[in-house]
């Protein structure tokens, strides 16, 4: 069973089982650990999820220092021997997870933790590496500024939802979601930011009548002890469920190959590029709906009143009124476009990864030449022969494209805020394909929202993929001499636009030294 | 640019074949407890024990337990509140506070009274005794000592991080409050400031 039927299938028991083959590879520890916080997270198991991600964080800490024995190895042999450290918006998306795990748990200083972190990477990002495109993190700014307003630290959630904003405007791959704008002009108002709310009425289109109440208006506070104060005082404002659609999976990483002959030298050239394949998904967005009021659960009372998540005394039975209003459903909207952001990554690469590729080439080329050179003068020239034909198999069989990726990341990730009165729910998801007919329903009771406070949930919805069968076409690439130019070539590569699925080429190499088992995931 | 010729590659190989083959054994080293080592320049247990040494010197040290001790004629009992990680890590912060707990139970100066968390284990106990302890030995509910201080804390983090090199400031602050009127009898400080180079290279 491969991973993704696993995944859709939702065994997450046997998925994890699948993926412990890939544990002692020591130059992928970094996706091993990714894909078990994954795969745990879907099952539930949040806390076990945390525990991976954070070693997972630990091994990039680890390999931020550049390797320079698999640096050299992957100058004669291929990309994949460097150590898989995370491409800039994987990195950056298992503090989204992570957090997302605390969040979950129960825990919001420690997702504030993350928080930070976040903070602290996007900077180093942003002043290190030339190929993160700036404005593509825009979910995990919003998420941070909702951890910060959920904690009542207004400004810090200001600026943070003002972050997200910018990168929202910056990014071609999701449009500015209306929640971001909502955010923003509730909080402009509750810090009193008159021409600043003011300039985003205009930018948004929105007049004062259609201000929206999530959770409901009241009026700017001068400082959080005086609004402490306050909401004691006040009856339980709500509480609000917050929705994560984690939906289907992000695309795959495939490898182009051709093989052409080096005119000077008449030596087979491989040359292998990776691109990225989407898969299949069939959910568009999700709606999220209050089944039924529970009771509050008895046996969770205590434990809720010494927990730092409520201010005891608020949550009294009397005061939990069940629910009359029947507008409690949200649809989701799109926060962030994992797969065109991975995309749009490897794009940004390509020149790097080809200029490496050719390079790679022309050093196996002399290599070849090396073996074959007649000035050895004990070698007769059977050895020669054998010598050669055996270093062209080998150079052209460790020749592949890295693919190496986070496979069970979504594709896309979508939100739906639902503000609800405290008490206890259960929660409808239906997800809902493009036409809007239901493709699939999962429920969930016991969700407790607490006043003022945020309840977060997730799904991660994946699609059973179809079985895919390799075709294998000749690719339209010029031969051209390699030691003429590696310009024309970086110019005609071929990943650089998005292939269709019936390109796919099947170079399927036999090679013992090429490791790329990640694809497991994909292909098995 | 570096050529690459056969007996440079050969050359090349055996020596990355000798750095794979070495060190490969597990080595166990014991270290005193107060030992300073540090790896990552995280928060690690040097830390935690300055913070609890300097904050006990400094409770033990301030006139507001001798205040106390002149108005009630009693031992004041202090209760552990929240101390919250504001930081940029992931911090546990039982240790300082219970290195803060020992050293004061110990010089005999307060009493603790044990906290929200720990207090419900021990009034479903005292409830279970209701129903099976004997006459003699079982203890009634409504006894509990009310605590006269709530220690409170926080800890906070600035992070200045150019290129591989980071500047780690880490502020710990704890309060004694009043548990009558709120009134913030002592405030404690530790501040500490690391210098983190990351290696850029490796093998």
């Amino acid at each position: 069973m491969t991973i993704e039927r696993a995944l859709a299938t939702r065994q997450y028991d046997v998925a994890l089982q699948s993926i412990e083959r890939q544990s002692n590879q020591k130059n992928q520890r970094v996706l091993y650990l990714l894909n078990k916080g994954m795969i745990l997270r879907m099952k539930r198991d949040f806390t076990g999820s945390n525990v991976a991600l954070e070693a997972a964080k630990q091994e990039m800490n680890r390999l931020y220092a550049t390797s320079i024995r698999e640096n050299a190895l992957s100058f004669v042999i291929n990309d994949s021997t460097v150590s898989y450290t995370g491409d800039e918006y994987e990195q950056v998306l298992l503090h989204f997870y992570m957090a997302l795990n605390f969040l979950e748990l129960g825990k919001p200083d420690a997702a504030r933790v993350e928080a930070l972190q976040v903070d602290v990477k996007l900077r180093e990002l942003n002043e290190n590496i030339s190929s993160f495109k700036s404005g593509e993190h825009a979910l995990l700014r919003y998420l941070t500024a909702m951890i910060y307003e959920d904690g009542s630290e207004w400004s810090d959630a200001m600026i943070a939802y003002r972050k997200a904003y910018e990168e929202y405007k910056k990014t071609t791959t999701t449009a500015v979601p209306t929640l971001l704008k909502q955010d923003l002009l509730r909080l402009t108002q509750r810090l009193g930011l008159r021409d600043e709310e003011e300039k985003y009425r205009t930018e948004f289109g929105i007049t004062p009548e259609k201000i929206p109440s999530i959770p409901p208006q009241e009026p700017p506070k001068k400082s959080a002890q005086e609004s402490n104060e306050h909401e004691q005082l006040a009856i339980p404002r709500n509480g609000e469920l917050v929705f994560f659609l984690h939906n289907g999976l992000a695309p795959i990483k495939r490898e182009k190959a051709v093989s052409l002959p080096d005119v000077s030298s008449g030596k087979i050239v491989r040359i292998a590029l990776p691109y990225y394949q989407a898969r299949l998904n069939l959910v568009h967005a999700a709606r999220i709906s209050v089944v039924e009021q529970q009771p509050m659960p008895n046996i969770l009372l205590p434990n809720l009143n010494n927990s730092d998540l409520i201010n005891p005394g608020l949550i009294k039975p009397d005061l939990v009124k069940p629910n009359t209003n029947t507008t409690n459903t949200k649809t989701t909207e799109q926060m962030e476009n994992v797969a065109a952001v991975a995309e749009h990554t490897l794009n940004a690469r390509m020149p790097a990864i080809t200029a490496r590729t050719l390079a790679r080439a022309v050093a196996k080329v002399q290599l070849q030449k090396a073996v074959t050179k007649p000035s050895n003068k004990d070698n007769d020239a059977m050895v020669r022969l054998i010598g050669g034909v055996a270093m062209q198999i080998a150079s052209i069989a460790t020749e592949r494209a890295d693919t190496r990726s986070w496979l069970t990341l979504p594709s896309n990730i979508q939100l739906a805020r639902l503000p609800l009165s405290p008490g206890s729910y259960r929660v409808k998801i239906e997800l809902l394909a493009a036409g809007g007919q239901v493709v699939d329903t999962r429920e969930y009771a016991d969700i407790i929202v607490t006043p003022a406070r945020k309840t977060y949930l997730t799904e991660h919805w994946v699609a059973v993929q179809p079985a895919i069968v390799p075709t294998t076409i000749s690719p339209p690439v010029t031969l051209v001499p390699l030691s003429q130019s590696s310009r024309q070539e970086s110019a005609a590569s071929p990943a650089s636009a998005t292939p269709a699925p019936t390109e796919l080429i099947a170079a399927q190499s036999t090679s013992a030294l090429s490791s790329n088992t990640n694809q497991a995931i994909g292909r098995k | 640019m570096l050529k690459l010729t056969l007996p440079n590659f050969k050359l090349g190989f055996v020596l990355t074949m000798l750095l794979l083959a070495g060190g490969c054994a597990t080595s166990v080293e014991r270290m005193d407890a107060g030992q300073v080592k540090d790896l990552s320049g995280a928060w690690n247990d040097t830390d935690s024990q300055q913070v609890s040494e300097e904050m006990i010197r400094d409770v033990l040290s301030r006139g507001w337990m001798a205040e106390f001790m002149n108005n009630k004629n009693r031992q004041p009992a202090l209760i552990v509140g929240e101390v919250r990680n504001l930081s940029h890590e992931h911090i546990n912060v039982n240790t300082f506070v219970a290195d803060m707990e020992r050293a004061l139970i110990n010089a005999g100066k307060v009493k603790f009274v044990a906290s929200s968390t720990e207090r419900n284990e021990i009034r479903t106990e005292r409830k279970d005794m209701d129903l099976n302890a004997s006459e003699a030995t079982r203890k009634a509910m409504g006894q509990e000592q009310g605590a006269d201080f709530m220690l409170k804390g926080t800890i906070n983090t600035i992070i200045d991080a150019s290129g591989s090199t980071q500047v780690r400031f880490y502020q710990v602050d704890l309060t004694l409050i009043n548990l009558v009127d709120n009134n913030k009898v002592w405030i404690g400080q530790k501040k500490i400031k690391k210098l983190v180079e990351r290696s850029k290279l490796r093998f």
